[in-house]
């Protein structure tokens, strides 16, 4: 068995002790809140005979240990529970809104990185040259604005005042444009500016002279032994970002009225409605492990230092 | 001279650096031929500007290692000057005609690429097919005593130990059949049983392969056991020039001779190393007269105004010294 097989068994086994861990504090969470759902009835019907049965009939006079057990089980099998306000699956609720979300954040995040990597890489190769000021000053700028705004301000300018774009709704191609731009836009800064410095640092090492001195042409050393060694913090980036995938575009399905789950959660949280909170949480919760499960795994591939730290071995 | 083949003639080189406080001249008008097939060593200590003319004849000083940076003089190497080629034209030269070996080994190599597999391709660079250049870097960590060759091609190189590194290197800037290999302190980061190893397999390499060495050193150790012609650097300029036999039996600027006295030889007196009192003088500030002048237990008046220049004192040795160049015989020590 080499290094990367043992340390991806290693990871995946950490992550379902993780993920097992978390539907735990999830249930404990649930079950602090005070009374339980039968108190909730209150009605002068119901004697202290027929409460019993009910909380026979829910499970609710078994030990936590057990309550959890059942819990689980339904999780597993797909049932999050129902809805407080409406009443329906939330396992339904959440496959009904899932494809927009992953529609628009999906796109953002390939846009994002096609765009900021090559940029950031050709930055950091020409420091200090126009192209590099120009970035760094651009995504100075761009970070520091609020999705809120820049969402407004697109719709503004694109679809008021150009007409040439819907200003919200789930409607084809063109309405993904501007909640897609006011996702990537700020994040594009980021991981350019990421890319850049890893880029800059990789030119200072010594290994780099190598490859000159080898013989190689300066393209080949820019991609193979610059650009292959910054992009080993970068995929890191790439799956930690991942989760945000989810819920990080609240404020942007709120702004363009997009049918996702950030839009879901945000209307749930208000609505105090916490079996759909609770089951967005469990999908974010999952999204990130997986996520940065393969992450770990991807770096392994690409860095054989951390496949041989984590494989167990010492490098 | 002139019968013997010129490897590598350099011209007045010149390097200087930009620093926050000013251009700081790093390498200062140096001159000297390399012969075909010689160990040629330039000896000094560090910061004295060796390193920075092996990169300037590599054509590594670049905009992004060191911006603002200025090279004047030729190189001349195989009827090119070097100093005058394209990036491109650069590239034909480096790794095929020119190999270059690092100090420190360690991080010479890339962390993420298998040690066969950064032979292997600057092998592919001359057009070869893939299983013959594989074959190729077999052959070559065969050939460096590399044990088990087979699979240190398939280790990383964090796997490998530094004077496994060190191996690959060599392998690797052998791998085109360079005319000149440029060894810029191949085993200062090394432990002494596996340098003499590694200087072993030099040695070995450059009568099996007909190549010239320029080696580049802190250490008249290395230089007895390996070079032919040494020059010593002193902060920028070559200071003086012989074959190994007239340096150790005769040197005659006074910084060599307090180099030999530093070594730890059998005659010290005192049971004490000598060291050499004083630092190196800033390379920002432009200094009339001789650079040696303010740690020189030699010197005479001149050597306050005027720079000495670098003469023939006898066939083969160049002395660039005042006090050197007039005096014959025993010099004061």
């Amino acid at each position: 068995m080499n290094d990367l097989t043992a340390y991806a068994i290693r990871r995946i086994f950490q992550s379902v002790f993780i993920v097992l861990a978390v539907t735990i504090l999830l249930f404990a969470i649930m079950h602090m809140m005070p009374g339980d759902p039968i108190q909730l009835i209150d009605s002068p019907r119901l004697d202290e005979a027929t409460t019993a049965k009910l909380r026979a009939r829910w499970g609710l006079d078994k030990p936590p240990v057990v309550q959890y057990l059942y819990w689980l089980l339904n999780v597993l099998k797909g049932d999050l529970g129902r809805s407080i306000t409406n009443g329906q699956s939330v396992s339904v609720l959440l496959a009904a809104r899932l494809p927009a979300t992953l529609h628009i954040t999906l796109t953002a995040l390939l846009l994002q990185y096609l765009v900021a990597v090559p940029l950031g890489l050709m930055a950091g190769y020409h420091q200090g040259s126009v192209f590099d000021r120009l970035a760094v000053s651009v995504t100075s700028v761009l970070r520091a604005i609020p999705y809120f705004w820049l969402g407004i301000l697109l719709i503004i300018v694109f679809a008021v005042s150009f007409r040439l774009l819907p200003v919200s709704g789930y409607r084809g191609f063109q309405s993904l444009i501007l909640p897609v731009l006011t996702l990537t836009l700020p994040a594009l800064a980021d991981t350019l500016r990421l890319t850049r410095s890893e880029v800059l640092e990789v030119l200072r090492e010594k290994h780099v002279t190598t490859a000159v001195a080898k013989g190689l042409r300066p393209q080949m050393v820019l991609l193979r032994h610059v650009l292959r060694n910054a992009l080993v913090p970068v995929t890191v980036m790439f799956f930690l970002s991942v989760p945000w995938l989810i819920g990080g575009s609240v404020i942007v399905e709120t702004i363009f009225a997009w049918p996702g789950t950030g839009r879901l959660l945000w209307k749930a949280i208000s609505a105090q409605d916490y079996p759909v909170v609770q089951g967005i949480i469990l999908l974010i919760t999952l999204l990130t492990v997986i996520s940065t499960t393969i992450g770990d795994i991807l770096t392994g591939l690409l860095d054989p230092r951390i496949r041989a730290e984590l494989g167990g071995r010492v490098a | 001279m002139d019968q013997t083949r010129r490897a590598l003639c350099v011209q007045h080189l010149d390097i200087q650096f930009s620093t926050p406080h000013g251009m700081a001249r790093a390498v200062q008008e140096v001159s000297f031929d390399i012969h075909a097939g010689e160990i040629y060593a330039l000896v000094g200590e560090s910061g004295c500007g060796k390193t920075s003319a092996a990169h300037a004849v590599m054509g590594l000083i670049n905009r992004i290692n060191a911006p603002g940076h200025r090279i004047g003089g030729r190189v001349l190497f195989e009827d090119k000057d070097l100093l005058s080629l394209t990036e491109e034209e650069m590239c034909h030269v480096r790794g095929r005609s020119l190999g270059m070996i690092f100090q420190n080994p360690l991080d010479a190599l890339n962390p993420l690429y298998r040690a066969g597999y950064q032979v292997y391709e600057a092998i592919v660079l001359d057009k070869i097919g893939k299983i013959e250049a594989w074959r190729r870097v077999a052959e070559l960590f065969n050939q460096v005593k590399l044990s088990d060759p087979e699979a240190r091609m398939r280790s990383y190189p964090q796997e490998l130990s530094g004077g496994m590194r060190q191996r690959v290197m060599i392998g690797m800037m052998l791998a085109r059949n360079p005319r000149l290999l440029i060894a810029d302190e191949p085993t200062t980061a090394l432990d002494v049983t596996i340098q003499a190893q590694v200087l072993e397999l030099i040695l070995a390499l450059r009568a099996a392969l007909e190549m010239s060495v320029w080696l580049i050193t802190h250490d008249f150790g290395i230089v007895a056991e390996i070079a032919d012609r040494v020059a010593v650097m002193y902060a920028g300029v070559l200071v003086e020039e012989a074959d190994v036999l007239g340096i150790f039996d005769n040197p005659r600027h006074p910084y060599t001779r307090m180099l030999m006295a530093s070594l730890p030889r059998g005659f010290k007196r005192d049971g004490r190393l000598r060291t050499i009192a004083g630092l190196l003088p800033d390379p920002t500030l432009e200094i009339p007269g001789c650079r040696f002048r303010d740690r020189c237990p030699a010197k005479i008046e001149v050597c306050a105004t005027q720079a000495p220049a670098l003469v023939e004192i006898t066939p083969g040795h160049r002395v660039a010294c005042h006090v050197a160049a007039t005096v014959k015989g025993d010099l004061p020590p």
